[in-house]
């Protein structure tokens, strides 16, 4: 009957696409995960793929992306830690990108290759970021791909003088009430950055939460002042969804202005999705940001080729051309061997609203692990 | 009398007007994102549209925001995965549908719920401990495992609903077969089924979709190696609106075919059941 | 095959052993490790013991929040329920045209995955989407003050939209077996339009009715796309958005599996429910009363 046929035919030529699909054209195929927004996997397989097997020709990269966020890097965590559960003897992903808590997560648990110092790149890092990731020690397990940061994006037209610092904003809420959206710290990072941002101004304490540390519950229990002036706060704002949230509210003008990250904001604009003239303002006394690393994976089936891939994109061709140029991100190796290599119009456009300057003056990290999962819980626990 | 007819038609008709808009409307969001290649308040349709995003999700240009060149083959899979879960769990629900119909079985409810169990839980943390389990039986990755997955979620539909259809049909019809010297079986295969299709139907109907639209399992236990299109539409929705809504209408495409088919087999079955 | 060999053999092998043997042993197989070991890992706290913390903790952080999935859920398999069940009293009762294009147009959402309805509720349902603009065209509401729908209605609107269909369509499938002759029988006796539906149709469908509003309570319980992109991260949300938050930004499993096991008690009423309405026989039509 037709419609035995219609199953047969479907399933034979979906049968012998599956075949097509799984054969490898190259000798190698390096298996690279992704988190991050989609254009990681459009970046992948469109443009650091084909250029990397041009440059080593028998390996075809496979780009699987594990989608936004800290949740995106959780998968991958989850992918690996049960394979290393599982005792085999290589892994089947080789390398990936992942944000700075896959770092935490896997503390200890001998999954990570120490790769960075045997790339020729490596002298080219010279953040902080690539050797400290929120307060486990990193140095030599990633090279940061890129950088993003957070700062408030505006509407011109109606904010016509926009707060430079926390405090200005707490007062224009209370003249534009529901014009500020964010989505608390539940949905997206740019929210989670904003209430780490306004912590590290009410307490002070920045250097003691990001960077020296120690740990002291003592400092969770001051907080509470912070995260009841933070509830306050609230009552004259908009709750978005997440990071998309803000980016769409802004987009129809519901909200006139939101934390956003650096990257998305560029990318929604050229996508068509946020007005050309929506503005970005980096408050004082400074909002985090983070970087992207790439790690390599200690039982990954193709090492030599997974340290190659990452020396390529670290390298100051690809840098400038793909993250910057392209995705108009912050580079991931120091800036200054980019000099020259980016178009001005380029180097214009992203630095125009947050300049150098103010990230090297604002631009925060995210704070020690311990401290981080303090100030999200007491997030929940005070503001109900 | 006229009257009255005419008042009751009026009553249809702003029926299905408004069935026409509630569900119209929601979906206008979608074929509008589909063709905007700008968007932005406070204009209420997009300032500019085209084909662009569709020629970049089919391939037909590459593009730096989507990794397009997924999408056929991921759509192609999804589809012979969802066919080859649809004849498996039907193969095993059947017999218990009919099982739990017809006769009373210790802890009959305690089973019904257990298949209820995988949508009821919700999926996270269970799939984290499955992609444990897999990930030890070399499943993790593989075509294979993602089908087991979507039969454990689909299954819920195919005992349950094939049970309530077998349950309402009266006993007494097969009852009067066996009783003029038919076997079980042929009862089975020629009063049961005949008058259980429709609802067998209805149940496969839903196996598929659920298949077709599974993300959640098929993202833990199928990757890296399995991409489905459910997992290409999770990597651009939200983020991506034009392409997120021309996945979802080139998702749309397969299921509505499959019922389609099955309205047209159910006709000529269930007049030749009935007759 | 049990069939006639069941009659000659003396073992009593029940013969509904083979049929619902592979399903089980399926679902035992598959299932029953992930699920026994989340529920053990409920009980125990980050520091490896077992203990009653991720209780307490959930209860501390998480109880409006189990109150509104709870509340949402309720609602909308509720609204779903009656408004599945008129519908398809309308298809079986009525063949004409309208009724035709409306039997085709209300399984449009089935075919709609939960994560595209989500993007289209999130499109629809905002302050300056869709239904706002138009409602502002029309001059029913003011722009300035628009409907603020990212909230348990809105949420109860989408899920809703996207159950009716499911439900209509079982429920649907149901009343087409009841024959003619009962609806006439009834009708001769004098019986009105409403007694038709409450003392024929819906009694005789109970099978349907009651599958239908427990797979719709189930699979509203564990969405976690819809509110996700609705609500996300406002209080209070569901417990899917909950369980999500604790896994990724804390690897919090223990918490995640004590939600996991409050949204499961959820769905338990319901058997509860389920079981208490399919052992009364002939008594009424409980299912109208939800």
């Amino acid at each position: 009957m037709s419609l035995r046929k219609w199953f047969l035919v479907v399933a034979l030529v979906g049968i012998w696409l599956l075949g097509v699909q799984t054969e490898a054209p190259a000798a190698v195929r390096l298996v690279y995960m992704t988190a991050g927004d989609v254009n990681m996997l459009a970046l992948g397989q469109n443009a650091l793929g084909p250029a990397f097997s041009q440059k080593y020709p028998g390996v075809s990269l496979m780009t699987v992306h594990t989608g936004p966020g800290d949740p995106g890097s959780r998968l991958i965590f989850e992918k690996i830690a049960a394979e290393a559960d599982s005792k085999k003897e290589t892994w089947d992903v080789d390398v990936a990108m992942v944000h700075q808590i896959f770092l935490k997560w896997a503390e200890g648990k001998d999954l990570l290759l120490p790769y960075a110092k045997d790339l020729s790149t490596w002298k080219y890092v010279t953040s902080p970021f690539a050797k400290n990731s929120l307060g486990v020690p990193a140095e030599g397990y990633v090279m940061p791909m890129f950088h993003s940061q957070t700062a408030l994006a505006y509407n011109p037209d109606y904010v016509k003088d926009p707060p430079k610092t926390y405090a200005e904003l707490v007062e224009w809420v209370k003249k534009n009430p529901k014009k500020f959206g964010y989505n608390g710290i539940k949905g997206g990072m740019s929210g989670v950055a904003f209430v780490v941002g306004w912590v590290y101004w009410k307490t002070g304490k920045y250097n003691k939460y990001a960077v020296t540390g120690p740990f002291d519950s003592a400092e969770v229990a001051s907080w509470e002042q912070a995260y009841k002036d933070l509830g306050e706060f609230n009552k004259l704002v908009t709750i978005t969804a997440g990071n998309v949230g803000t980016l769409d509210g802004l987009n129809r003008g519901e909200i006139w202005m939101g934390p956003v990250w650096v990257d998305m904001f560029f990318t929604f604009m050229n996508e068509g999705k946020l007005d050309p003239k929506t503005r970005m303002i980096l408050p004082e006394p400074g909002m985090p940001g983070q970087p992207m690393y790439f790690v390599v994976f200690k039982k990954a089936t193709h090492i030599e080729e997974a340290k190659k891939f990452v020396e390529f994109v670290t390298s100051p061709e690809i840098q400038a051309k793909e993250i910057v140029t392209r995705f108009n991100w912050y580079p991931g190796i120091d800036g200054s061997h980019l000099k020259g290599a980016i178009p001005p119009e380029v180097y214009n456009k992203i630095y125009k609203d947050v300049t150098p300057a103010d990230l090297s003056k604002k631009g925060q990290s995210l704070p020690l692990a311990q401290y981080f999962d303090a100030m999200k819980e007491s997030y929940e626990k005070w503001i109900k | 009398m006229p009257a009255k007819r005419a008042l009751v038609l009026t009553a249809e008709i702003l029926l299905l007007v408004a069935v026409f808009l509630l569900i119209i409307g929601p979906m206008m969001s979608l074929f509008i994102w589909s063709v905007a290649h700008r968007w932005y308040w406070p204009s209420t349709l997009p300032q500019e549209v085209g084909f662009e995003y569709w020629k970049q999700a089919l391939g037909m240009r590459t593009s730096l925001a989507i990794g397009s060149i997924s999408i056929i083959p991921a759509f192609l899979l999804s589809l012979t995965i969802a066919v080859v879960v649809v004849i498996i769990s039907m193969l095993i629900a059947i017999p218990a549908g009919y099982a739990l119909a017809k006769y009373r079985i210790p802890f009959g409810t305690i089973i019904m719920f257990l298949f209820l169990m995988p949508n009821a839980f919700p999926q996270q943390p269970i799939f984290v401990n499955l992609l444990r389990v897999f990930t030890r039986w070399g499943l993790a990755g593989t075509v294979q495992g993602v089908i087991l997955v979507h039969i454990l979620v689909g299954l819920v539909f195919g005992v349950w609903i094939t049970s309530a259809t077998f349950r309402s049909i009266p006993n007494y019809l097969e009852e009067a077969a066996r009783s003029v010297g038919a076997s079980r079986l042929y009862t089975f295969f020629h009063i049961t089924l005949p008058l259980a299709a429709p609802g067998l139907l209805a149940s496969s109907v839903f196996v598929f979709i659920t298949s077709l639209d599974e993300f959640t399992g098929t993202f833990f236990i199928g990757l890296p190696f399995v991409s489905t299109l459910p997992m290409t539409l999770y990597s651009s929705s939200g983020y991506n609106m034009q392409f997120a809504s021309v996945i979802a209408i080139i998702l749309l495409i397969p299921s509505i075919l499959f019922m389609t088919l099955i309205q047209r087999v159910l006709r000529a079955e269930y007049v030749g059941g009935m007759g | 095959m049990p069939a006639d060999s069941t009659a000659r053999r003396e073992l009593s092998l029940p013969p509904y052993l083979l049929l619902i043997l592979p399903a089980v042993t399926f679902m035992v197989l598959m299932y029953a490790y992930p699920f026994v070991s989340s529920i053990l890992r409920s009980f125990i706290n980050p520091q490896g013991e077992f203990s009653f913390e991720n209780y307490t903790k959930t209860i501390d952080l998480y109880l409006k929040d189990i109150g509104f999935t709870f509340a949402v859920t309720i609602v909308s398999t509720a609204v779903a329920a009656v408004l599945a069940i008129l519908l398809a009293v309308y298809l079986r009762l009525r063949q004409n045209r309208i009724s035709r294009a409306l039997a085709a147009l209300y399984k449009v959402p089935i075919f709609i995955p939960f994560v595209v309805v989500a993007q289209m509720m999130n499109s629809f349902l905002a302050p300056h989407g869709i239904l706002n603009l138009a409602l502002a065209k029309l001059n029913v509401i003011n722009l300035e003050n628009p409907l603020q729908l990212f909230n348990f209605y809105g949420l109860t609107f989408g899920f809703v939209w996207k159950m009716i269909p499911f439900s209509t369509l079982i429920i649907h499938g149901g009343f087409q077996m009841i024959d003619n002759s009962y609806i006439e029988a009834a009708r001769s006796c004098g019986a009105g339009l409403g007694r038709v539906i409450t003392r024929v149709l819906i009694p005789m469908n109970r099978s349907s009715i009651l599958v239908a509003l427990v797979l719709v309570y189930s699979q509203i319980v564990g969405t976690f796309t819809l509110p996700y992109m609705l609500i996300g991260g406002k209080i209070p949300t569901t417990i899917t958005v909950d369980i999500a938050h604790r896994i990724n930004y804390f690897r919090d499993f223990g918490v995640a599996n004590t939600l996991g096991v409050f949204s499961y008690l959820l769905v338990l009423i319901t058997a509860i429910y389920y079981l208490r309405s399919s052992v009364k026989k002939m008594t009424g039509y409980q299912a109208s009363e939800v």
